[in-house]
């Protein structure tokens, strides 16, 4: 491998060819294919793909990270300062690891060691460098001031369970930024985080990135995000790099097919739906308050404080909220799968609550449900024919089991797949093809209603786009009625007709769509706007800083 | 003294006290690995399995023995005993006996061990052998004593061999476990290395060449045999035959039990041929030497030839596999229920191997035409099944048994395995309970005379069994000592018959 | 802490108390033990003798009202063996097995984890499968034939070790080695499985990040989460020991609980079998608040709840 390579210019990583495999039993899957790009000190350069696309394994590759097996580097080099990092020894190349080159992850409460105190963990990288432990504990101190955790000598030994999401992720900036790295990696740091922590903490990153003169590699899928602090970036697919160059540039003029379908899916492009005023009632919901008590010491939760709604027949109601909001409470009342200290849900004014035997059953027929996570909510041991026509075995009488081959077929055209796809299981598909599924069997029974429980959160954006617009399309062809849970606004804003705005168990605002985005009335809903990243590279360069009181509490 | 001897003394007895550790090393001290680990070892226990072999002629004397080979009485602690009438014997005691405590061996001694052996303050198990019968003693003179039976005992001079003299001051109330007694050995201590005992300098009989005797507990065969072999200790007592592979060290002796199997009567064990047709279809021939030792006897009879009352003229059963099946064909033309499932009831844990020679016999009767199923139950179940009061509903059955008679008499089996009123009799036959009583009372020729017809009658006529054999116990002997195991080694382990190999 | 153990304490009490009762009753329902004690021609008046002086011609309430008067004082009665106090003959014996356990399980315990943290690192390799290969026959191998074999090939044919006895050092070698091979065969594959899942945990990735070494990987940060199923298998097979490591005692001559609760049962010896489950119960009882305190030691998340 070679070493002393001159760097173009300025750049202190320099990744030329790489191409990385993968083995399994009996495929070889080619994870990067020949990739080359090189990132300059102080820059911030973004990784841009969807699943699949092979933007983690490089950064994985850059780090080490790569398990052999079954994963190998079948060729390329990565220069490091002029020296290739994949032809050092093991010993050279963990000395640079966390000193010179570091990296913050996906998830940071599973990144983090459950068993140690934070304060140790942080030092640890301190330590594991040379450092001495008193130096290093007190270092570990300074850095989470600096990160903004408050009253960091009594947190140091707290453990990583004790924190919220978004103070975990600063506990893994500290411990990233402790050795004043060169080059900071960050693989989707903000994707599990609620929107106004992503933006704190992207916030943050561009801060330390500043003081430190760090190099940002900053690995997403979010198109808001990359406009927000990115200052270059590649675009990849399918292990290739498809498109490079300045992030204004590239949302100006994408090169690429890709890059413009990429663009092309951000949501919430469309016009916002009409404001009409809609007259049969289907659900109506009073006064929902559901309290739970965690333990002796704690304050007892308001997962629901005085919830009223209404969703009227042909509309989607779209219900907004970060975590903590309520959203999943009311949605698993809805189901009747939780029953509320006080307040009533109604459907066509019958109380849900007090509905028994056939009555019971006709009202689970009407409202159906599609999850957040397709792999999960699909049986890996029934075949999709199995999966689809459950609900009829179910619910006996609503058809006939000589109809239900022709059924399915029906259905999985509808949702936009092939009828010979009924013999296979669901380790077969997609993502995305797999919610098509779980769609198709919520319209096995003909429902009123769908809700969809963060239906889309765990979906690559151009499959979002695609679902979304089957969604709007089933809306309009079966006169569906949609209750649409999403913790964030964008997803919501061109396909909603009114929004319930969610926070702490409360609903803050409602109304009807367009008059929410255009005119906010509450300051919590105008600080989620402002927060949702704008996938518009020039709307944040003139955007005003989000107001200051957001502190580092979550 | 003058100063010159009295350095030579303290010269001499320096040397002597360098010289001694060197002398102990080469003590007769011998270790013996025996399996179980008994409750206590009281001097009123000597004829119960486990305290016999530790306390019996060793620690505590009784006050006569039996000759292994006859049975013939010898004195021991008594030296004169005559029958005076009335049920009463006199017997005199011998001179210069003292317990390990110091306290002489005079009359009060014994009527005080007499009395203790039959009180209810303690539950002293060698009172069974004299059951129904009421001891009392009363002392004549320093060396004399008077025993009254009531009622009288022709069997005196053996019942004198159960008497366990323990010393005066042994508890009334509680089973000892340091038992004080006139044997040639003395109790030194028990604990978890096992018991220790130092041989008694003050003996009154000859001196026996074993210093300390200390007995060890090891449930497992196997091992108790390795001990031997690797040195760890000089005899291991009862050694099962698998592990008795070294023909050097291991010796096989008789060891005074006899197994044979109960039958229940009930149909179609009520109907003689099949009782026949059982005992000859077991080919006693082909257990020997296999499943067990090849020392074993096959038996005729539920005693040995040593004990008097053996009747010499009977035969052991043939094997006849066809003459089997003939009977029980027989027998089911003449309407009897041969199909009836029959259960052999074993004993666990009873000898070794006892598994597999069920098993082989299952089978030879099962070739013969009747239905046998073996059910193994462990001994409380076991012992519901042999005791009177019998359980109320018994169906056809045989039961595995066991019986040991060391005594020298007849009378200690026939009585409760025969009689219609024995605790472990399954017969009611009025000739055989008429020879029994009369041989009871009888004395000399007669009472063995009476006693071979009553077991002529039951082997041919009554058939109440399939005697199986007389059984054979191993000893290992390891090469620092020499031992000899005789027929009564399983009752009474003397550790004065074993001397050490000259070097 | 203290308020948790003296909830738990309330309720081992309970269980214990409840436990002692259904043994005495169970016991009791197989009769009169006095055929156990007395030679077989013994007449029915010894046996009436007997059952009188040990109270078991009362009936069984009777019989229990009386033993539950010395409960309160801790006496259990007598052991019909022995005529001694259960409680002592019990607590005489218990000092062994704990010390046989526990020197088992601990050797068993440093070997297994050590060897499948080690396995776990680089799984299929020679390393890995000669451990899980031996770890395996460990596992299944019966304890008897161990001991057996154990004793033929060390202390006959090798002449290194001891048979049997309890006095010397060396005579604990081969029981407890015997003693320790099966959880330790167990306990690799436990601690092997754990460690494989904890090292593809997301915080070990962090960890390499930070530029780790192997060695501060395995030791530090995958161990320690991957102990919490090691200590329950571990726990498990203590309490084995303890409720009795009957072969081993029995071969090697160890007057331990195992060996005294079997002839115990065997005999009918009442008060010896209840005396025993009462203290083993409370021996258990203790092993798992130690687990429990294991528990909390090893993971905070626990320690919090």
């Amino acid at each position: 491998m070679s070493d002393n390579k001159i760097m173009p210019d300025g750049a202190i990583l320099d990744v030329a060819n790489l191409s990385v495999e993968f083995h399994a039993r009996n495929t070889v899957t080619k994870a990067v294919r020949d990739v080359s790009w090189s990132i300059r000190s102080g820059e911030t350069l973004a990784i841009l793909g969807e699943s699949g696309s092979g933007k983690s394994v490089s950064a994985s590759a850059v780090m080490g990270l790569i398990d052999s097996p079954p994963g190998f580097v079948t060729g390329g080099t990565i220069h490091y300062r002029s020296r290739d990092l994949l032809g050092m020894a093991a010993e050279e190349r963990r000395a640079i690891s966390g000193k010179k080159i570091a990296m913050i992850f996906q998830d940071p409460l599973s990144h983090l060691n459950p068993v140690y105190p934070i304060g140790w963990q942080i030092a640890e990288v301190m330590r594991i460098h040379g450092m001495e432990a008193g130096d290093a504990r007190r270092r570990a101190l300074d850095l989470l001031e600096r990160v903004g955790i408050p009253n960091a000598a009594a947190r140091a030994g707290s453990y990583p369970h004790e924190f919220s999401g978004g103070q975990r992720q600063r506990v893994m900036i500290a411990m990233a930024i402790a050795l004043k790295p060169d080059l900071l990696i960050a693989d989707e740091p903000t994707t599990a985080l609620d929107v106004t922590v992503q933006a704190q903490i992207l916030r943050l990153l561009r801060q330390l990135q500043k003081e430190e003169s760090m190099a940002l590699l900053l690995i997403t899928h979010d198109l808001g995000v990359v406009a927000e602090i990115a200052d270059r970036m590649i675009v990849m697919k399918d292990g290739e790099v498809v498109e490079t160059g300045d992030v204004a540039e590239v949302y100006r003029n994408p090169r690429h097919a890709y890059t413009r379908q990429l663009l092309a899916a951000v949501p919430g492009q469309e016009p916002f739906r009409p404001e009409v005023e809609r007259s049969e009632v289907l659900i109506k919901a009073t006064a929902l308050k559901k309290t739970y008590l965690l333990s002796s010491n704690a304050p007892p939760l308001n997962a629901m404080d005085n919830v009223s709604f209404e969703l009227r027949k042909g509309e989607t109601l779209g219900i907004v909220g970060e975590s903590g909001s309520g959203k999943t409470t009311l949605a698993k009342t809805l189901l009747r799968l939780n029953i509320p200290d006080s307040g009533s849900v109604t459907y066509r004014g019958k109380d849900i609550f007090s509905l028994k035997g056939d009555d019971l059953f006709d009202y689970r027929r009407r409202l159906q449900v599609v999850f957040q996570d397709p792999t999960a909510s699909l049986n890996p041991r029934m075949s999709i024919f199995d999966i689809i026509s459950e609900p009829w075995a179910i619910h006996k009488g609503v058809k006939p089991k000589q109809e239900w081959a022709a059924a399915v077929r029906d259905l999985l055209t509808q949702v936009g797949l092939k009828p010979e796809h009924a013999k296979r299981y669901p380790h077969q598909f997609s993502g995305g093809q797999r919610q098509r599924i779980a769609i198709a069997r919520a319209l096995a029974l003909k429902p009123e209603v769908i809700l969809c429980d963060e239906a889309v959160s765990a979906l690559d954006v151009s499959v979002q786009a695609q679902v979304i617009a089957l969604l709007k399309d089933l809306q309009e062809k079966l006169g569906l009625s949609y209750i649409f849970i999403a913790h964030d606004l964008p997803l919501v804003r061109d396909f909603a007709d009114r929004v319930i705005v969610m926070r702490k168990g409360q609903i803050v605002e409602q109304g009807f769509t367009s008059a929410i985005f255009t005119a906010p009335a509450d300051p919590y809903t105008r600080e989620l706007i402002a927060a949702s990243p704008e996938p518009d590279p020039a709307v944040h360069r003139s955007r005003t800083q989000p107001a200051a009181n957001m502190e580092a509490h979550a | 003294m003058s100063s010159k001897s009295g350095i030579l003394q303290a010269f001499a007895i320096t040397i002597m006290a360098a010289t001694a550790p060197a002398a102990y090393a080469q003590t007769a001290s011998i270790k013996i690995a025996v399996p179980v680990e008994p409750a206590n070892i009281d001097g009123c226990n000597t004829t119960v399995n486990g305290i016999n072999l530790i306390v019996k002629e060793n620690i505590v004397e009784t006050l006569t023995v039996l000759d292994p080979n006859d049975s013939k009485v010898l004195p021991r602690l008594a030296t004169k005993w005559e029958d005076t009438g009335n049920g009463v014997w006199r017997v005199t005691l011998r001179d210069g006996v003292t317990f390990h405590d110091g306290k002489p061996l005079n009359a009060d001694a014994v009527v005080k061990a007499v009395e203790r052996m039959q009180s209810t303050g303690v539950t002293c198990l060698d009172r069974t052998k004299i059951a129904n019968v009421k001891l009392t003693a009363k002392s004549i003179d320093d060396k004399t004593l008077e025993l009254k039976a009531d009622p009288a005992q022709v069997l005196m001079p053996v019942f004198l061999s159960f008497i366990g003299v323990v010393g005066p001051d042994t508890s009334p109330t509680q089973l000892s476990r340091a038992p004080v007694g006139t044997g040639p050995y003395q109790f030194v201590s028990w604990n978890a290395d096992g018991v220790q005992l130092k041989r008694n300098d003050g003996y009154w009989g000859k001196k026996p060449e074993v210093e300390n005797a200390t007995f060890v507990f090891r449930g497992e065969s196997a091992l108790r045999a390795a001990m031997v072999k690797t040195g760890e200790a000089d005899i291991a007592y009862s050694i099962s035959p698998q592990d008795a592979d070294d023909p050097k060290m291991d010796k096989a002796f008789l060891n005074g039990e006899t197994t044979r199997i109960r039958f229940i009567m009930q149909p179609p064990l009520d109907d003689i041929r099949i009782r026949q047709a059982l005992n000859l279809g077991f080919d006693r021939g082909a257990l020997v030497g296999t499943v067990f030792s090849d020392e074993v006897v096959p038996a005729t009879q539920f005693i040995l030839p040593k004990i008097n009352g053996y009747n010499p003229d009977l035969k052991v059963w043939p094997y006849d596999p066809k003459q089997a099946m003939k009977l029980v064909q027989e027998a089911k033309t003449a309407g009897v229920p041969v199909d009836r499932p029959i259960r052999l009831i074993g004993r666990t844990n009873f000898f070794p191997n006892q598994g597999e020679a069920l098993q082989a016999i299952q089978q030879m009767w099962q070739q013969i035409g009747l239905n046998v199923k073996i059910e193994m139950m462990e001994s409380a179940e076991w012992l519901k099944l042999v005791n009177k009061p019998y359980p109320a509903e018994r169906s056809a059955m045989m039961i595995q048994e066991m019986h040991d008679n060391n005594n020298g008499d007849a009378a200690f089996t026939m009585y409760f395995r025969y009689h219609s009123k024995g605790q472990q009799s399954e017969m009611n036959n009025p000739q055989v309970d008429g020879l029994i009583d009369k041989a009871m009372a009888e004395t000399g020729a007669q009472r063995t005379k009476d006693f071979q017809e009553a077991n002529r009658i039951i082997a041919t006529d009554v058939i109440p069994a399939v005697p199986m054999y007389h059984m054979v116990s191993q000893m290992r002997v390891g090469p620092r000592v020499n031992y000899m195991p005789n027929a009564l080694s399983t009752v009474q382990f003397e550790l004065s018959d074993i001397t050490m190999t000259k070097k | 802490m203290g308020s948790y153990l003296s909830k738990r304490a309330v309720w081992s009490g309970i269980s214990l108390f409840l436990l002692v009762v259904m043994v005495f009753f169970m016991a009791r329902l197989t009769g009169s033990p006095a055929d156990l004690y007395l030679p077989i021609d013994a007449p029915n008046s010894m046996r009436e003798e007997f059952a009188r002086l040990h109270g078991f011609d009362q009936p069984v309430l009777v019989q229990f009202f009386t033993f539950l008067r010395g409960l309160v004082m801790l006496d259990f009665g007598e052991s019909l063996r022995q005529n001694r106090p259960a409680l002592a003959l019990v607590l005489e014996a218990m000092p062994t097995t704990l010390l046989l356990a526990f020197y088992s399980i601990a050797i068993a315990l440093i070997v297994a984890v050590v060897t499948g943290a080690l396995a776990a690192w680089r799984p299929n390799s020679i390393f890995d499968r000669i451990a899980t290969l031996l770890s395996l026959i460990g596992a299944s191998l019966p304890n008897f034939w161990i001991a057996i074999v154990g004793v033929l090939v060390f202390a006959v044919g090798l002449e290194w070790l001891p048979t049997s006895g309890t006095g010397s050092v060396a005579q604990w070698i081969l029981p407890v080695a015997v003693l320790a091979i099966r959880p330790c065969g167990l306990i690799v594959q436990i601690a092997r499985s754990s460690m494989i899942s904890v090292l593809s945990a997301a915080y070990v990735k962090t960890a390499r990040a930070k530029g780790a070494k192997s060695r501060r990987i395995i030791f530090v940060h995958a161990l320690r989460n991957a102990m919490l199923p090691v200590i329950t298998v571990a726990g498990d097979q203590a309490a084995g020991i303890i409720n009795g490591a009957v072969i081993v005692e029995t071969i090697f001559g160890f007057p331990g609980i195992g060996k005294l609760m079997i002839d115990s049962i065997t005999y009918r010896d009442f008060a010896v079998i209840q005396a025993g489950v009462m203290v083993t119960a409370i021996a258990i009882f203790m092993l798992n608040v130690v687990i429990d305190i294991a528990y909390a030691i090893l993971d905070p998340r626990i320690r919090m709840n």
